[in-house]
Order: C-alpha cells, then sequence, then structure tokens
C-alpha cells in the first residue's frame, strides 16, 4: 500500500462527480426533499417567547390551513365567484397570494424590512420565506414581528 | 480549521459552519454527506475523520478502533509513515484490543487494501 506522493489530496462534491461543483445539484438535492423543511418549520414556529395564538397561526399558515377564500371554496363553503382577494386585486386569494404575492400585502413585507433595517428578496413560496424571515432577524424574538403583521 | 466565533459573530455565518458540521434542522447532514477526500499524497487527509475511503469516515465506521485510538488526529500520510501493514505503528491503541476488536483492525486493513489494489489498477 502506498500513496501517490505526486498528487495532492484533494475534495470530491458526489453529485457532480467529475466536474466539480455546481450551485444547482445542491439546489435540487434540498428541493427534492419538503420534509426536512416542515421538520425545521416546527422547530421554528413553536417558542415560549411567543404567544401561543401566534404560533398556532403560524403552524396553520405553513400548512395552508387558515380560511382563505380559496380554503373555503374547496371546502364548499363560499361560491366561485367570491373567491377573489379581499383587497380587490382580482387574485384568486390563496394563501401564498394572500401573505406574499398580493400587491397590498407584499407592501408590508418591504416597510417591516425597512423598520427592522434589512434589505433582501423575498422568497415565493411560504415555507421559504418564513424560514428566511426568521434566519435574517436572527431567531427567537424577532420571530413574532412575522406573525403580527397578519 | 475554521470555527464560528460563537454567539457574537453574525448569524449567516453561524449557519454556513452549521450546515458544514451537519447540526439537525434545516441543514442536516446533506453538505458532510456529499463531500469525500481524494487521497493524493495524504498530505491534507485527516486518516480517521474524514470521509477517503468507503464513503464515511474511518471514524463512523470504525468507532470502536477510533474511541481506543492514540493517532486520533493523524494525517492519511503520518498513518502510511507509521505503517498500516500487520503490527504497523499506525496502529496504536490506549490499552491492548480484545479479539472482537483485532477483528475490527483487520477488517479495517482490508479496506485500505482493497482500496489500494484499485489505485493500482
Amino acid at each position: 500500500m502506498f500513496l501517490n506522493v505526486s498528487i495532492a489530496d484533494r475534495w470530491n462534491w458526489h453529485l457532480d462527480h467529475n466536474s466539480g461543483y455546481f450551485v444547482c445539484s445542491v439546489y435540487y438535492m434540498l428541493t427534492a426533499d419538503n420534509s426536512q423543511v416542515v421538520e425545521a418549520d416546527s422547530n421554528l414556529i413553536w417558542h415560549r417567547q411567543v404567544p401561543a395564538e401566534v404560533s398556532i397561526m403560524a403552524w396553520r399558515l405553513l400548512r395552508n390551513r387558515l380560511l382563505t377564500k380559496s380554503n373555503l371554496l374547496a371546502r364548499r363553503i363560499i361560491s366561485l365567484e367570491a373567491q377573489r382577494c379581499v383587497t380587490g386585486c382580482g387574485e384568486v386569494e390563496t394563501t401564498q397570494h394572500l401573505f406574499v404575492s398580493c400587491a397590498v400585502f407584499s407592501e408590508l413585507w418591504s416597510l417591516v424590512r425597512q423598520w427592522i433595517g434589512v434589505y433582501e428578496v423575498d422568497p415565493l413560496d411560504i415555507n421559504q420565506h418564513f424560514i428566511q424571515f426568521i434566519y435574517l432577524s436572527g431567531g427567537s424574538t424577532k420571530r413574532r414581528f412575522f406573525m403580527q403583521l397578519v | 480549521m475554521l470555527r464560528d466565533g460563537g454567539r457574537r459573530c453574525s448569524h449567516w455565518w453561524r449557519e454556513v459552519m452549521r450546515i458544514r458540521d451537519g447540526g439537525s434542522g434545516v441543514s442536516g447532514r446533506w453538505f458532510r454527506e456529499n463531500i469525500s477526500k481524494k487521497v493524493g499524497d495524504g498530505m491534507d487527509t485527516l486518516f480517521w475523520t474524514d470521509s477517503w475511503v468507503g464513503g464515511v469516515p474511518l471514524a463512523v465506521r470504525f468507532r470502536r478502533l477510533y474511541d481506543l485510538s492514540v493517532n486520533k488526529n493523524c494525517l492519511v500520510e503520518k498513518m502510511f509513515a507509521f505503517g498500516v501493514e500487520e503490527g504497523g505503528e499506525a496502529w496504536q491503541w490506549r490499552r491492548r484490543l480484545w479479539d472482537r476488536e483485532d477483528e475490527l483492525v483487520r477488517e479495517c486493513r482490508l479496506l485500505l487494501t482493497d482500496v489500494f489494489k484499485c489505485f493500482d489498477c
């Protein structure tokens, strides 16, 4: 058994065996497995400094269990015509729309960011949004800002 | 060796370190499980704790031996210089090994031999 003294040791990245390292391979690997994200959510939602009703709200939000109009429609509580967003912007009122992409409410995010003095681009997915926002603000205490908007 | 600076360093940086070290939660073990070393001269690879043969670090695969080893932080190059053949200096333990543990050493040496056969061909 001998080592090859003419070559230096080097790192291998398994997902792109021969080509080095690509961000996209990591992206696909991490996004292919959502269970990880859900698990992380539940650790982040519950915190003793956050009021229980806020945590419950966040928990329902991330599982798409809030009574948005599209969810009400799915349960046949309201009619098809009534499912437009409450702001009158004309879009269907889904959780994602209401909390992230709606032009009226998404303004709130940039106001909050100005308030705490950070700048970033918001992810469109609500789970990613939640996680990014929490890590951005450094965890525990500021987490409640997220929910106070609601 | 990079370390994070505790509570005073940026959260972002701490997160990077957590990914490298494979903590629980969002980051999980995905980083650590997808890297390994390709050994050349062995001067930059830790014998026990880097992943360089058989897909996992020897310290994980032969946990018992790692616990007993005197040379925990040795480089691959150093271990080979000591001699990894049977009875070689590389295999120094904190106490006499039991039969079962001797068996593990044989298994570990076999793994190394196999790998180096592949290097040759």
